[in-house]
């Protein structure tokens, strides 16, 4: 599950509207299917919560991305959890409210919320690269060392996912079993896996910090980009309805527009 | 001739080691010098580079002494940025020093670094790009190279500084027979065009020797042989020393006697010109 999970949210190199937008109004956007979804996600107009329209506006700009099937794998991935938030909400609140309908109605409030909550970042995540990604840390001025450390752990990911692969070979070459036996049997076969990986892995981090070294990092404290992150005018426009939409659906709960459960 | 690497009775032993990489290594290369330094693995030559560029004793604490001297300056004093701009170091895994995620990214990724003007970096890392011919690869990712690809980005990073020396540590260990070839090839003609003092570890002596000024032979952390590539050739084979991959014609020409007191040869051309003589 939690792998599908992360699967969905796997960056893949497209070109759409999407795509070419500043990743700050992506993050914009998702920051603001978040904060929605946590303040008031399980608010009710008619039939729709705000948290299904947080959902539905992701699903159709990810269709313009091409990418709304890795929302649905999220949202699949995810489901055991929303069962879980429902059944844990049907139950805390069975003795407070002694209607059934709404009972339910609040329990499908709570899911659909904790869904647009875990998913709001999808549309970030989905259309901006890594390397888009650390750049909008540099223009947030979190200091270079942590957009570095980011960087280079999606840049090695691969690279050790490769060399696990090939220890897991290796291992399966000399008759170890890792789909076979019992739990303690598998967790033990890993142990083979994890140990060499973890030895690598560090003898890797001392051959990085030496290129690192020779690669003149931290030389200077100003340190520059070639190639930066510039917002066009279709950026600001899109951010300007991002921030348009959103003062809406507050503006909208605090005038108490919302009316409660249909 | 102006010396570009001075090494004055280098010894090191890394802490806990029992035993000492470098022990007292005496060596001068001068500037445009294309040399190669060949030994067995573990016979310090990784280590020599290190100290070279001042990761030992800088990153690398154990016990030090003798003298180290890079373009005149003392690379165990000074910030190893400054000395990677003077000499520049290739590792042997082009994985662990490519970092970013597009190959641009990664050459200018030291000039960044460095805190240099964006124009400045345009034209080092254009510079870089077409000394390495690898201009189709700028826009990729590091993910999508081949081992050739990789190593030739790794290259023109540390080429992006403009040092006037280059080290470069078994280059092509990973790289098949005819990609190795062409790699070395290309140092070889940045050697010449650009007037960049080469060094590099290599154990495919058959390949390398063609265009090398000098062969420099390390054993158990010691310079054994230091000298033009075929006077070395030719007392390692009188000696029966066999710690070295020696080119295998040169072998040949050895066993069967051929070679007299001429030269040794060193490529299949230099081969193929003594049996001839030796027919007629």
């Amino acid at each position: 599950m939690s792998f599908s999970l992360l699967q969905s949210l796997r960056y893949r190199s497209l070109e759409t509207p999407i795509h070419r937008l500043d990743p700050r109004v992506k993050l914009l956007a998702s920051l603001s299917f978040l904060s929605t979804a946590l303040l008031f996600g399980d608010f009710w107009g008619g039939l729709l919560s705000v948290s299904t329209a947080i959902i539905l506006t992701q699903l159709v700009l990810l269709g313009v991305a091409r990418s709304a099937s890795y929302l649905l794998t999220t949202i699949r991935g995810a489901t055991p959890l929303v069962a879980l938030v429902f059944i844990l909400s049907l139950w805390g609140a069975w003795d407070l409210t002694p209607q059934l309908v709404e009972l339910i109605y609040r329990a499908t409030g709570s899911s659909i919320r904790f869904l647009a909550f875990i998913t709001s970042f999808n549309l970030f995540f989905l259309t901006t690269s890594p390397d888009e990604f650390g750049k909008l840390m540099l223009k947030l001025r979190i200091p270079y060392v942590y957009t570095f450390t980011f960087v280079a752990a999606v840049r090695l990911a691969p690279v050790i996912a490769d060399e696990a692969q090939e220890i897991i070979n290796a291992q399966r070459s000399r008759g170890v079993e890792f789909e076979r036996g019992n739990p303690v049997k598998r967790v033990r076969a890993l142990v083979g896996v994890f140990i060499p990986l973890l030895v690598n892995s560090l003898r890797r981090a001392y051959e990085m910090a030496e290129a690192l070294e020779v690669k003149c990092f931290g030389a200077s404290s100003r340190r520059t980009t070639l190639r930066d992150i510039k917002a066009t005018r279709r950026d600001y426009k899109a951010a300007l309805l991002v921030l348009s939409i959103t003062g809406a659906v507050f503006a909208a709960k605090y005038l108490g527009l919302f009316t409660g459960l249909p | 001739m102006r010396s570009a690497i001075e090494v004055e009775n280098l010894s090191f032993k890394y802490m806990g080691s029992e035993f000492f990489t470098l022990r007292d290594v005496s060596l001068r290369v001068d500037e445009g010098e294309f040399a190669v330094i060949a030994g067995a693995t573990g016979c310090g030559k990784s280590t020599l580079f290190k100290c070279i560029i001042g990761l030992i004793p800088q990153m690398y604490q154990g016990d030090y002494s003798g003298r180290v001297r890079v373009k005149g300056i003392d690379p165990s004093r000074v910030p190893i940025s400054r000395v990677a701009q003077l000499a520049g170091l290739v590792f042997q895994n082009p994985d662990n020093q490519l970092f970013a995620l597009t190959v641009e990214n990664d050459v200018a990724f030291a000039l960044e670094n460095l805190g240099l003007e964006r124009e400045e970096i345009e034209r080092r890392i254009s510079r870089a790009f077409k000394i390495m011919g690898i201009e189709d690869l700028r826009n990729k990712s590091p993910f999508e190279l081949s081992g050739g690809q990789k190593q030739r980005v790794a290259i023109a990073s540390v080429l992006a500084l403009e040092p006037e020396i280059l080290l470069l540590d078994e280059p092509t260990s990973s790289l098949d027979g005819a990609t190795a070839k062409k790699l070395l090839d290309e140092l070889r003609e940045i050697n010449r065009r650009d007037g960049i003092t080469v060094l590099i570890s290599e154990h495919r002596l058959d390949l390398v020797l063609r265009e090398a000024s000098r062969l420099i032979v390390m054993d158990e952390g010691k310079i054994i042989a230091d000298d033009d590539p075929r006077s070395v050739v030719r007392r390692l084979l009188s000696e029966d020393y066999d710690a070295v991959e020696l080119p295998k014609l040169s072998k040949i020409a050895w066993s069967l006697r051929l070679c007299g007191d001429g030269a040794i040869p060193l490529t299949q051309k230099e081969f193929v010109g003594l049996m001839l003589r030796c027919s007629r």
